[in-house]
């Protein structure tokens, strides 16, 4: 195998391929990269089990003497080409298991893995993929992936549930003390789609979509999802088992709205998070909607101090009075996924299950549930 | 290649191959299996090929795999996505192992093919990696298959063997082992006396090609022919070995073994069973040595053996142990008192 190329160009590739390159795995032939060099493409595979991403590269600084495929030791390729001058990286195998890499001044003798451990991975794409505007799959990323759970007790509450139904895509990410739901309206009607993606992939995917490219197309499989951007193959491995039914958990009808500007609330919880003995999720604020209409948010350590912040609803608010308790994080990231300047909360019940919207985000839900305090 | 080990295997452990055999022939098998049997019976190398088989691109018709592809090949190398091996984490299996493997067979496969999970000792999965386990054998996920491996089924909770297809692998007669080792040229003494200490054919060669054990083979046969001649002291002749016999606790059981089967093969003579005589090479010196010793003196020789064999596991003295035995051995062999 024999080839020269563009510094800039594999080292750009490689800096995404990277993000599915493992570093913890037990398998050492999972933290290689697989080139793959064809008369007029480079190829390069890299998988964390995971997820794995093949990019092509046909690029016209590409010269290739000698086809051939090799598994390159990942982290060491990375840093080698990273910290190479000279425009025009030249590589070539000698004895069979050493790689040669000659750049600038730079001569690099590296050892290569046996490419006949690697997996053979299938990147499956179908005809009828599903298009999307990269933009939108990326905030529909950002909005739900964080109400994933974190653990494992439930590895199906770990993923992010995506359906397409008709012309709709819905993504639906809970923990089960909290839930987001985002639907988008898909420009043409596409085949039914139902499955579970590890939240973990799609954070990165959202890494990956860094590129000023307009579209991102998904293909599905029964056991894989595959998204096509540009020339960039990104396949995830799915979560088996069925996504607890979710429709029915968002109430419907709202006795109490209020409505507030994002950023005062936000701060105001941030602040009442303060003074708070437990840390993370466990840190719980108090709201209450007094009969004047002002809103109170405290929290109350008794060995620690006590906060009282006013926040001013911006409407007359419908309804009577309340007094509920949540988490302030859960309450506060689920703020940070708006990109409305004001938001409407609203409530059912004191031990209800409560909706947080926004005026410019349309078919972006956020649940949450209360804490029994008393 | 691997198709010579699956005939071999299916020759040593011949129910446990009809049952797998049938089960692929008739696609029935169980999501998890329990292979268990003594040490050397080759659970290991029968768990490997049934992973092999599941992962043949191209599995032959008599339910066998091929060996050669690339799937055979990476998993007989253990370099193969879809097959997890689970070996304990010190003294026991760890949860959190077992919550790696759950959280990986959650999702579907990085390959499109069966996933296997191999659990080595498994009954050193302590409780909580235990009931982990069995939140999975309850709702197993399709295609995915679990062989757990035993030498003590006994220590296995009840819930989990409920749970499993058992297959019990049996000892490998002690005929093959010597069989075996005549093959490969070991010489005669050995190949008699060495499947007397381990049922393992891959131990059982490792110590047949070993100066150390050839050497306390010997000097076993050495202390009874000097016995018979009652001219020398054993204790002073055995001075010169006792530093390799007591090298290790291995070596030490190893030659209190030996001298086991010899000690064995005079009660045998006595009691008038020569067929049961495992060292047949000198027969004549076993015919002497039963003709002169006393029956009770022989079974209290056995009986010391046999004693010390099993105290070796805790802490004791061993170069006191050692002595102790060879001067009770040179009272009754040679004086018979």
């Amino acid at each position: 195998m024999n080839f020269t190329i563009a510094k800039d160009v594999i080292l750009n590739h490689l800096l995404i391929s990277q993000k599915a390159l493992s570093t913890k795995t037990p398998a050492p032939y999972l933290q290689g990269i697989k080139l793959e060099v064809y008369p007029h493409e480079l190829v390069l595979i890299t998988s964390n089990s995971d997820i794995s991403i093949k990019i092509s590269i046909k690029d016209e600084s590409l010269k290739v003497e000698n086809v051939g495929q090799i598994l390159v030791p990942g982290k060491y390729f990375v840093e080698i080409m990273r910290k190479m001058n000279g425009t025009e990286v030249a590589f070539s195998v000698v004895d069979n298991n050493t790689l040669r890499i000659q750049a600038g001044n730079s001569d690099v003798t590296l050892n290569m893995i046996n490419v006949e451990d690697y997996p053979d991975i299938q990147f499956i794409t179908n005809d009828n993929p599903i298009k999307i505007d990269a933009k939108v799959m990326k905030s529909v990323i950002r909005q739900t992936t964080f109400a994933a759970s974190a653990i494992e007790n439930r590895p199906i509450l770990t993923g992010v549930n995506i359906r397409v139904d008709g012309g709709k895509l819905t993504a639906i990410a809970t923990d089960s003390f909290r839930l987001s739901q985002k639907h988008i309206d898909l420009p043409a009607n596409f085949e039914k789609m139902n499955v579970v993606i590890p939240a973990r992939s799609l954070d990165e995917l959202s890494k990956v979509l860094e590129l000023n490219l307009d579209e991102i197309l998904i293909h599905l499989d029964h056991k894989s999802i595959l998204f096509e951007y540009g020339n960039v193959l990104f396949q995830s491995r799915l979560l088996d088992g069925n996504f607890p039914e979710t429709s029915r958990l968002i109430p419907v009808e709202f006795p109490i709205v209020i409505k507030f500007n994002k950023n005062d609330l936000f701060v105001a919880i941030d602040r009442a998070s303060l003074l708070s003995a437990r840390e993370g999720s466990a840190s719980i604020v108090k709201l209450n909607l007094r009969a004047d209409n002002v809103v109170e948010i405290t929290s109350n350590s008794p060995e620690i101090g006590k906060v009282n912040e006013e926040v001013f609803p911006l409407d007359k608010v419908l309804g009577s009075s309340i007094k509920i308790a949540f988490s302030a994080k859960f309450f506060m990231e689920a703020l940070k996924t708006f990109n409305s300047e004001q938001v409407y909360v609203k409530f059912t019940g004191e031990i209800r299950p409560f909706v947080i919207e926004g005026e410019l985000d349309p078919g972006l839900v956020q649940l949450i549930l209360p804490v029994r305090t008393e | 290649m691997s198709e010579l080990t699956w005939n071999h295997l299916s020759i040593l452990q011949k129910e446990v191959f009809t049952i797998l055999e049938n089960s692929f022939s008739q696609n029935r098998l169980s999501h998890a299996y329990l292979f268990e049997g003594y040490r050397g019976t080759k659970k290991k190398a029968t768990a490997e090929l049934f992973a092999m088989r599941l992962l043949c691109l191209h599995p032959k018709i008599e339910s066998r795999p091929c060996g050669m592809c690339p799937s055979c090949k990476n998993a007989s190398e253990d370099v193969h996505p879809n097959l997890f091996w689970i070996r304990p984490d010190g003294e026991t299996i760890k949860k959190d192992q077992m919550k790696k493997i759950l959280a990986e067979f959650s999702k579907t496969a990085l390959l499109h093919q069966p996933r296997i999970c191999v659990i080595v000792d498994a009954h050193k999965m302590n409780t909580e990696s235990a009931n982990t386990m069995l939140k999975f054998m309850e709702e197993p996920t399709a295609d995915a298959y679990f062989v757990l491996i035993t030498e003590q089924v006994d220590a296995m909770i009840k819930t989990i063997l409920s749970r499993t297809q058992v297959l019990h692998f049996k000892p490998i007669a002690r005929q093959i082992l010597t069989k075996e080792l005549r093959a490969i040229g070991v010489s005669e003494r050995l190949c008699l006396l060495i499947p007397e200490y381990t049922n393992d054919f891959d131990s059982a060669v490792e110590l047949a090609n070993h100066p150390m054990y050839i050497e306390m083979v010997d000097f076993a046969n050495t202390l009874y022919i000097k016995a018979l001649a009652k001219k020398e002291s054993l204790l002073l002749l055995s001075k010169s070995k006792k530093e390799l016999i007591l090298s290790s606790n291995e070596t030490f059981d190893f030659f209190i073994t030996m001298l086991l089967v010899l000690q064995k093969d005079v009660y045998h003579m006595k009691k008038h069973l020569p067929s049961l005589v495992v060292d047949t090479i000198d027969i004549e010196l076993i015919t002497q040595l039963a003709k002169r010793s006393s029956q009770s003196m022989i079974e209290e020789l056995l009986q010391q053996m046999l004693e010390l064999k099993s105290r070796l596991r805790y802490h004791i003295n061993q170069s006191l142990a050692f002595d102790n035995l060879i001067m009770h051995l040179e009272r009754g062999l040679q004086y018979g008192i």
